[in-house]
């Protein structure tokens, strides 16, 4: 019985391209790779809820065939997964949620129609905590199977993380692509709000969700933004804003003029000290490609706690959204009906007082990003832990792991600014660590940029695994 | 449980009358665990002009159907 499932290196969504475009692999090659890898980590993994293997393998014979033909689209013939949350018509989608279980949407989600669209083939729906902010007691951590996958897009970073698909679609109301993309070794993107459609995709939260892409590489999640941003005018939280024509357009390796600041508070001032060591480092790799690090102020995330804003705005936001179901409210899971309770306890001023403080916060990040051009930070201050661990100890202080597990990552959602994490490098038990890049709204293609100049230059970058300082992994 | 634990409880029963007990008090004991929040969240001076930055755009608001 394997204690890990990581070590397979399926090509990414760029290596895969050319491999298409080369005549070396085809589609189908891959969605036959992904299906095999899939059954050899599969159910303990606990990642994919719904195989569409017979789907999966018809579109990969017509992308084949389009590859041969010449009528390739942006993403002909890529294996994809969803978070089980966002719709797709036709094919069972349950939410993570007994209360839904059999659930068939009629119609597909934005996000799913835009993939299409590009060419790129469904393979799998993957499992979500319920309703995106319950829990999840199925997926499990591709570097150690006792240990905690994170959440809520649980298996999409997992399916990353071990190599059973080069993308996924997940979602994040307050660090649900990067935590989990954090413990489980992939990048993940959470854009800036309103540049994904949430169309057809099920949420927690009107004004912190995002969808955003799970890959292997930053130029894998650039080539899926390439795909999946844009306007959508039936989404009401969809910004009618520019997009860039090739988020990977910019990607040089070359990082000089970039000025990357480095928070002197709030981020690291609780962090497993593997985790502070190994961002320290990666930020030296971002100095090596030229960026200067500049020391920043953010006090003001200190005194508000971004998370304690997320505390009253999605019990309020999620009670709300959800309110049909409070009839049978004990077929929800105990993490989800205890948010969906709590919800009932948001006094309307607390929750309003909440929203209007997030313009202070925007306004603090505002300015300092009127002196810098991205913060790095770590995608999260713990590894990953313990299914069963409530409580971590750092620096001999014993926090709750709810207080500490999005510490990091909520601030942007608060704000609205993108974030991308990737792989930068593992603790003492061989568990990866991440480092996160933020930018200001709409500047995606910078903060990919800058991730993908870490990869390149750094082998502790490449997904999947936490790199040369990581345990061998299991095959 | 804090003092306030009953009132909260109640409140919870009357909002949502078919969770079960024990539900119930495992939302008021999580609820109690986050009152340093909420004090943190109050205590902080606020812009008053600062308004909730909600999403909805005057063309969205001014649109009550929007097909499908």
């Amino acid at each position: 019985m394997p204690t890990a499932l990581t070590g397979r290196r399926l090509p990414g969504v760029a290596d895969l391209l050319a491999g298409y475009a080369a005549g070396t692999v085809t589609p189908r090659d891959a969605v036959e790779e992904c299906l095999a890898v899939i059954d050899a980590t599969e159910p303990a993994l606990g990642a994919v809820v719904n195989l569409l293997a017979g789907a999966a393998r018809a579109a990969a014979d017509e992308a084949t065939r389009r590859w041969r033909d010449g009528t390739a689209r942006p993403l002909e013939g890529i294996p994809y997964g969803l978070k089980d949350t966002i719709d797709t018509a036709g094919v069972r989608t349950e939410y993570g949620s007994a209360l839904h279980k059999g659930h068939v949407p009629e119609r597909d989600a934005e996000v799913h129609r835009r993939l299409v669209d590009a060419g790129a083939v469904l393979v799998a729906k993957l499992a979500t905590y319920e309703l995106e902010a319950g829990k999840n007691g199925r997926t499990r951590n591709p570097f150690d199977l006792a240990r905690n996958s994170g959440g809520s897009s649980s298996g999409p970073c997992a399916s990353v993380g071990a190599g059973q698909l080069p993308l996924a679609i997940g979602s994040d109301a307050g660090g649900s692509i990067r935590v989990p993309a954090a413990w489980c070794g992939a990048v993940g993107l959470k854009p800036t709000y309103g540049r994904v459609s949430r169309r057809g995709a099920v949420s927690c939260s009107w004004t912190l969700g995002h969808l955003g892409p799970i890959t292997r590489s930053a130029r894998d999640a650039a080539l899926a933004l390439n795909a999946i941003a844009g306007h959508d005018p039936l989404d009401p939280y969809s910004a009618d804003a520019p997009v860039d024509a090739d988020y990977a357009a910019r990607f040089d390796q070359d990082l000089t003029g970039v000025r990357v600041g480095v928070p002197e508070n709030w981020f690291e001032e609780v962090c497993e000290p593997a985790v502070a060591v190994a961002v320290a480092a990666a930020r030296e790799v971002l100095a090596a490609a030229g960026a200067t690090l500049v020391p920043v102020a953010l006090p003001l995330l200190r005194r508000i706690n971004p998370d304690a804003l997320k505390h009253l705005i999605v019990p309020a936001e999620a009670a709300s959204l959800h309110e049909g179901y409070l009839d049978r409210i004990d077929e929800f899971g105990d993490g989800f009906r205890t948010l969906l309770l709590e919800g009932q306890l948001v006094a309307a001023p607390d929750y309003l007082r909440a929203l209007r403080l997030r313009r202070a916060v925007q306004e603090e990040l505002a300015a300092v990003f009127a002196t810098v051009d991205a913060l790095a930070t770590p995608g999260s201050v713990v590894t990953a832990p313990l299914l069963d661990q409530d409580t971590t100890t750092v620096d001999g202080v014993e926090y709750p792991l709810t207080a500490l597990v999005a510490r990091t990552t909520s601030v942007f959602n608060v704000a609205g600014n993108p974030a991308v994490v990737v792989p930068c490098g593992a603790d003492e038990r061989g568990l990866p660590v991440s480092l996160q890049i933020a930018t200001p709204p709409w500047r995606e293609a910078e903060c990919l940029r800058i991730a993908d100049a870490y990869q390149a230059r750094s082998r502790a970058g490449a997904a999947g695994g936490p790199g040369e300082s990581g345990r061998s992994a299991l095959t | 449980m804090t003092v306030h634990s009953e009132p909260t409880a109640d409140w919870m029963r009357s909002r949502v009358p078919g969770a079960a007990p024990a539900a119930v008090e495992r939302a008021v004991r999580s609820w109690a665990g986050k009152a340093a929040d909420r004090e943190r969240v109050r205590s902080i001076p606020l812009d008053p002009t600062a308004e909730p930055p909600l999403p909805a755009h005057a063309e969205t608001w001014l649109r009550p159907c929007r097909p499908r």
